[in-house]
């Protein structure tokens, strides 16, 4: 049995690209190590609590966050475990221990008759039927440096609409901007999300784990989860642990000369080590980027971020703090900045930028400079066998300015300055009862100030406004024998008062409201540890954002001018997701597959009107915001097939169809066909040195096909293929290890254009960068 | 017990905090958007061929949408004008803000059919202020171009008609035009 089990742990950490690699014969170093248990409920992933965790000379039981801390243990050894726990399944088990800090074990309710060990790193699991995907451990190391999109991209129907090569923003399933949301450490990301040129304000560095959740997700999580959310969570707080621990980050790239340094410590305080508190803090730099044939002028950025996150930790309640600062600044690409039509016409035709550029690292306007506060309290508090309650207050502070190229010294004030600030208050309530029922109710209020800074000479492109939301969730789950059934309902409410001055000097805004009523049902069913079915259907929705609303001039950055409508409704949504999964252990194999509709009512865009708006300044197209019903359909697939010990294939691939029904019109901005396929060979190299691996990628970007002539300024470019390079080892010095990954992306120089980039018009996409990534853990 | 205190302590904690911060939006100003010119004159004064400035002067205005007031202008065919810009703001000149930072401006003059203009001589190496000769007895229409940021060194930043004037970098920050009819 320990002979099985040691063989699904390593194709399961071999499955989720981690990377871990364990040695049975290990040596004998010194048994100073704190091994976390994390005990969770195998069906729907849940922490349990009280669960008996016993060892051959300890005796513990896990505590509120389902965590057992085992002192003194060896690592590189083995570990007998035995964990019970009333109407689970006991746990008798022999587990190899490596280097990791976490062990995570699943208990199969009574019900079920197999049981399941899986051994991750700190992992936090999302309770949904909806499909999902995460990235994490040493996949995430291997794109650690990049922006939060880049990063999120590496998962299956996860893609990103760039602004040039600094600015991106995560798709999911076609969706972005206030389609999706982005839960950074929990907490509901709210920044400019309107702007397609503003990128989430959040440090990728402080991300342990990336999960994308690919369904509606409005009951749990409220307006904007349409498309699917996408969770960026720290590492836990490492209660109960001996000693400092950290992590130190150094990267560099070849393409803009880009470093990267980045330090995390953390520990565990007082007698029984109840506290636990983590710093962490990360800088960046770069410089101009360069396309295969000529740099991109002014590109550079320049990033200053820090965090810190104390806890403490009862049996029966835990508080946790954790405070954020994000400060960015960004070079947008000089070659993109145009006067009017004729400018960027005339660039169009020639496809590249007039001139070669140059490499440097100074940033000069157009700019932007984005500061990003986060605070959140959190509270847990386990009230009996049946009840767990939470409560999270979250304050946001967002400050963005735009420096444009200006005239009289008014360069050195920003187009656009705009203070947020956005509060929330989240309680919720746990219910479980017997072996079957499980159930959540919360309430959730939020409150938005959004200000622009007066005295910039300019027209604002947005009103001052501030925004109350409420909402008011039920959801219940029921576990039975093979399968999992989850329902819900939310109504949320919300109030938004706008107030602005357009370019003639004329008063707009005033009171709007909207309400909404949503409900998901979903089930998953696992008839064997083989196949896993999960359909989930769910009902989202988003109020429209006051550019839909108010926009009324130049919108300089874009060369367009664009027309609000103050009348728009609300978008509401419905999501069908299916995933069928298939995992055989000994055939070393595991695919799935999502296939999902998504019906739009109401569906928000930006309508080219084919009038122009005439000024000194040139002519400009005229966009006005209209809403229509929309159908997305699509397919996302990923694959894995472990050849033998050493050789890994991976594949994943996305597809993707959008139509405005009402009028039969395609879309636009719809990410294209694309399927990666990538082989890897993993050795140890020696005793010291596991996880050597060497891998090569293979990525295929098919052109959009499915887009209205005259709808964009240019038609969309052709598809491409890029070759990437991977190669990494992992360096063991006793309880410290040193990760290493040397990458080389766009490995043959290819001179491409994506259809998703913005700055497709003025230039190509980046060439080959040679990335060097060094972790050394502690 | 204590635990319960302490919670709902900290609840509270949080609904006070939610309830004092400030959650009205400021009330905006009225803009002060004084950089973007809302009216244009370009005056065309007649030079005699010694160059002595006549007191014959014909202006042209546009309106912030660029309309331009005569529709049409009358021009002596075979003759030179001062040609003289002015940009305003909310009534004011701003044509200082242009001289000020004479290195990355520069105007560009396009005729179309391009033989109803003779030449143009740069007075200021901007194009504020310069001389034009009409040519020909073909009405035509006469595109100004003001651009910003531009490589002013560069070949294709010399001529005032230069075709590939993009080469040159920088972007649009006026583009007009109006009809010209040559005479006698």
């Amino acid at each position: 049995m320990p002979h099985i089990l040691a063989k699904h742990i390593k194709y399961l950490a071999l499955l989720l690209g981690m990377g871990l690699y364990y040695n049975a014969a290990g040596q004998k170093p010194k048994c100073n190590h704190t091994l976390a248990v994390l005990v969770k409920d195998a069906a729907s992933g849940e922490s349990l609590i009280g669960a008996d965790v016993q060892t051959d000379n300890l005796h513990i039981q896990t505590d509120v966050a389902g965590l057992a801390p085992l002192q003194n243990v060896c690592p590189e050894s083995r570990i007998h475990i035995h964990v019970t726990l009333e109407r689970y399944k006991a746990i008798d088990e022999t587990i190899l221990i490596g280097q990791t800090d976490t062990i995570t074990l699943s208990m199969q309710p009574l019900s079920k008759d197999l049981s399941e060990v899986q051994v991750i790193g700190h992992h936090t699991e999302v309770k949904s039927a909806n499909a999902q995907a995460s990235i994490a451990g040493a996949a995430l190391e291997q794109v650690k440096g990049n922006n939060i999109a880049a990063m999120a991209s590496k998962l299956s129907g996860v893609t990103m609409l760039q602004t040039g090569a600094s600015i991106a923003k995560p798709v999911i399933n076609g969706m972005t901007g206030n389609r999706i949301l982005i839960l950074n450490n929990g907490v509901r990301q709210e920044g400019q999300q309107w702007g397609a040129e503003h990128a989430p304000e959040i440090d990728g560095m402080t991300a342990d784990n990336i999960t994308v959740v690919k369904g509606a997700e409005s009951v749990r999580y409220g307006r904007d989860a349409i498309g699917g959310v996408l969770l960026i969570n720290p590492p836990a707080l490492p209660y109960h642990f001996s000693g400092i621990h950290g992590t130190v980050n150094l990267m560099g790239m070849s393409n803009g000369r880009k470093g990267v340094g980045g330090l995390m410590l953390n520990g565990a305080l007082g007698k029984q080590k109840n506290w636990a508190w983590r710093v962490q803090s990360s800088l960046a730099e770069s410089g101009n980027y360069r396309t295969p044939e000529y740099f991109l002028d002014n590109t550079g950025t320049r990033e200053r971020n820090y965090s810190a996150a104390l806890g403490y930790n009862q049996k029966k309640w835990n508080v946790e703090g954790y405070y954020s600062h994000y400060n960015n600044e960004i070079g947008i690409f000089k070659g993109s900045h145009i006067g009017d039509t004729t400018d960027l016409k005339a660039r169009i035709a020639n496809g590249r930028p007039f001139d070669n550029g140059s490499f440097y690292y100074g940033i000069d306007a157009p700019r932007q400079v984005v500061q990003h506060d986060l605070g959140k309290l959190k509270a847990h508090y386990h009230l009996n066998e049946q009840w767990n309650l939470d409560a999270q207050y979250s304050l946001q502070h967002d400050r963005r300015q735009e420096y444009d190229i200006r005239r009289g010294g008014r360069t050195s004030i920003p187009s656009i300055d705009l203070k947020l600030l956005y509060q929330e208050l989240n309680i919720e309530a746990a219910y479980t009862e017997g072996k079957h029922w499980k159930g959540n109710i919360g309430i959730n209020g939020s409150t938005t100030v959004n200000n622009n800074e007066p005295d910039l000479y300019t027209v604002p492109l947005i009103p001052n406004y501030d925004a109350q939301n409420l909402g008011l969730f039920a959801l219940a789950r029921y576990l039975g024998k093979d399968y999992t059934i989850e329902g819900g309902l939310r109504y949320d409410y919300q109030r938004l008062n706008a107030a602005g001055y357009d370019a003639a000097n004329h008063a707009y805004g005033g009171r709007k409201s909207y309400e909404n009523l949503s409900a998901t049902l979903g089930i998953n069913y696992s008839p064997n540890n083989r196949w896993r079915l999960m359909s989930n259907a769910g009902t989202a929705w988003r109020p429209p954002t006051v550019n839909e609303l108010y926009s009324t001039g130049l919108h300089h950055g874009a060369a367009q001018y664009e027309l609000g409508d103050s009348t728009l409704r609300a978008e509401k949504s419905v999501k069908w997701m299916n995933t069928i999964a298939f995992t055989n252990y000994k055939r070393n194999l595991s695919v799935e597959l999502n296939a999902y509709v998504n019906y739009f009512d109401n569906y928000i865009y930006l309508n080219p009107s084919l009038t122009y708006f005439q000024s000194l300044r040139g002519a400009f197209p005229v966009f006005n915001y209209k809403s229509t019903n929309a159908l997305f359909t699509g397919l996302d697939l990923m694959a894995n097939y472990a050849l033998n010990t050493h050789w890994d294939y991976n594949i994943k691939g996305s597809i993707i169809r959008a139509k405005d029904i009402s009028n039969d019109r395609f879309l636009p901005f719809i990410p294209s066909d694309r399927l990666s396929h990538s082989i890897k060979y993993s050795t140890a190299i020696a005793k010291n040195v596991k996880s050597g691996y060497i891998s090569l990628e293979h990525v295929m970007v098919a052109k959009q096909t499915r887009y209205e002539a005259g709808s964009d300024y240019a038609p969309p470019p052709q598809g491409y293929q890029l070759l990437n390079l991977g190669a990494g080892l992992d360096w063991t010095l006793g309880k410290q290890s040193i990760n290493i990954n040397l990458g080389v992306n766009n490995l043959t120089n290819q001179l491409y254009k994506e259809y998703m980039n913005r700055f497709r018009y003025y230039a190509h996409d980046l060439g080959r960068s040679v990335e060097l990534r060094i972790a050394y853990k502690f | 017990m204590k635990i319960n205190i302490a919670n709902i302590g900290i609840i509270a904690a949080f609904l006070a905090l939610g309830t004092l911060a400030s959650c009205d939006k400021k009330t905006p100003q009225p803009n002060n958007q004084n950089e973007e010119f809302d009216a244009i004159k370009v005056n065309f004064i007649k030079l005699e061929s010694n160059g002595t400035q006549t007191t014959d002067t014909t202006t042209v205005s546009f309106n912030a949408s660029g309309v331009a007031t005569p529709a049409n202008t009358n021009l002596t065919t075979d003759k030179k004008y001062r040609t003289l810009i002015t940009l305003y703001s909310n009534g004011a000149s701003i044509n200082h803000e242009i001289i000020e930072e004479a290195s990355e401006h520069k105007f560009f003059f396009f005729a179309n059919p391009p033989s109803g203009v003779g030449s143009y001589t740069y007075n200021d190496g901007i194009g504020l202020d310069g001389v034009m000769e009409i040519k020909g007895s073909t009405a035509f229409n006469l595109q100004i171009l003001l651009r910003h940021g531009l490589n002013k060194n560069h070949a294709d930043a010399q001529a005032y008609n230069s075709p590939n004037y993009q080469n040159a970098g920088g972007d649009n920050d006026l583009n007009i035009n109006f009809n010209i009819t040559p005479g006698q």
